[in-house]
């Protein structure tokens, strides 16, 4: 039975992308291998609609119009040799904007690639030890950032346009039928320059954190599951500009999963950024996630 | 050393449970609040006597008026001129283009500039305005004049 708990805790990780902001872009955590596997991929497409802004004073407005963004994305992780792993991590992005001076636009999201060691082993039975892997996170800005569209509405941003790195712990642990999982993780974003027809200074923005936590119940072949994060981001400081504000958000994402075979997941997620949390200078959104993952046991 | 990983797992096992039980009474307590009304802030810019100005050459002012507010099937516009507010009749000898920017302050946002047209002397039609979230944002326009660095006068706006 653990085993086979232990195939759905790999779901339970954090592969989800948590949009946020308008324009493309957000956090972006490392797939990881949790379980017994040598490898894995996965396949996850994402429908993200944006539903409300938070000003930078707090206010809450309904979004504006009618928009929506899709994400496909590819992440695959390696077991290189023991305790060590590798990911990687690649995205394409299709935004919407209804009406006729909206559109649509696809691109590269932007791209990440991962290490993680297993620095608390699940070598015995503890009934308390979790599993705990550091890993050390590198987004590369593949994605067009709104700092480089050319389009009139911004409609051609799919990143965040920041190289960033970040260091975080993962931790699991099976109890009973119940799988557990927490997580830190601290970034800090790449100093850039901005030139356009209008401005040409340097963007600053600085650090960000995230944590969270999830379980989830297996019964048979299923999983229901549950996962609260929330980030924080500096401003977002240039020499043109002193009013930039912190951004923050939490996120509460429910899912459901089925194992086909031992080494293939389904699974369906709702995620949503209203519920909790104080957020800020933001756009809170509402994602299904559809995930596909294969697994090669070792 | 397993006895510390025990007693460390169990303080973190509490404190994750008190944290979940402290956001599952935390939820989130919006804040909603209509947007403002554009056109009537444009009216009351109307009826101000010369509330947006120059910041080097004060004597300058703008007057807006927006003619098309931003919905998802267009992009919005207004029309503004500039004048001396002691001799508004006057031209001002405007050399180069005056061009126009939408900033977002709080996100560190700059937009496309916006398109600009003439419609008479120092009467200008701006378009394609797209404010692409909401929140507080400034339009900025920047003349170059009588050769000195460009000159900039900010009109603020909450979308």
């Amino acid at each position: 039975m653990n085993i086979l708990i232990s195939l759905f805790l790999i779901i339970a990780s954090p592969i989800c992308v948590y949009a946020s902001a308008c324009c493309g872009g957000g956090l972006s955590l490392p797939s990881l291998i949790a379980g017994d596997q040598k490898a894995q991929i996965a396949l996850g497409y994402s429908q993200i609609n944006p539903d409300t802004d938070v000003l930078a004073s707090g206010v809450w407005q309904k979004h504006k119009g009618s928009e929506y963004t899709r994400q496909l994305k590819l992440e695959g992780a390696k077991i290189l040799s023991d305790p060590w792993q590798m990911g990687l991590g690649l995205g394409l992005e299709q935004r919407n904007i209804s009406g006729d001076a909206g559109g649509t636009s696809s691109g590269l999201g932007d791209s990440n690639i991962s290490l993680a060691y297993e620095n608390l082993p699940e070598w015995d039975y503890n009934p308390y030890k979790p599993k705990g892997q550091l890993f050390l996170n590198l987004v590369i800005p593949t994605g067009r950032s709104i700092y480089d569209d050319p389009s009139q509405n911004s409609l051609d941003s799919h990143g965040r346009g920041f190289w960033s790195i970040s260091l975080g712990q993962y931790l699991s642990k099976i109890i009973f039928n119940w799988d557990t999982f927490a997580l830190l993780e601290v970034h800090h974003s790449f100093e850039r320059s901005f030139q356009s027809t209008l401005s040409n200074y340097d963007l600053k923005p600085g650090n960000g954190l995230s944590w969270g936590f999830g379980a989830g119940y297996n019964i048979q072949n299923w999983r229901i599951g549950s996962s609260f994060i929330w980030n924080y981001e500096d401003p977002i400081e240039s020499s043109q500009n002193s009013s930039a504000s912190l951004q923050r958000w939490a996120s509460l994402q429910t899912s459901l999963a089925y194992l086909l075979e031992n080494d293939q997941t389904l699974s369906l997620s709702y995620s949503n950024q209203l519920l909790f949390g104080s957020p800020l200078n933001t756009t809170l959104n509402q994602i299904v996630t559809f995930n596909y993952q294969k697994r090669w046991m070792r | 050393m397993q006895n510390f990983i025990i007693k460390f797992y169990k303080v973190c096992l509490s404190f994750s449970l008190l944290v979940y039980s402290f956001t599952l009474v935390s939820c989130a307590k919006p804040n909603y609040q209509d947007s403002p009304d554009i056109q009537k802030q444009s009216q009351l810019k109307q009826t101000q006597n010369c509330s947006i100005r120059f910041q080097k050459q004060t004597d300058l002012c703008i007057q807006m008026q927006w003619t098309q507010l931003q919905n998802p099937d267009q992009m919005g516009r207004f029309n503004f001129y500039i004048y001396q507010i002691n001799d508004p009749k006057t031209p001002l000898d405007i050399k180069q283009s005056i061009t126009i920017k939408l900033s977002m302050p709080s996100m560190t946002h700059d937009s496309r500039p916006v398109i600009i047209t003439k419609l008479a002397d120092l009467h200008f039609d701006a378009n394609k305005i797209w404010f692409s979230m909401s929140g507080l944002w400034q339009i900025h326009f920047l003349i170059d004049s009588n050769d000195e660095a460009k000159d900039e006068a900010i009109v603020e706006y909450t979308y």
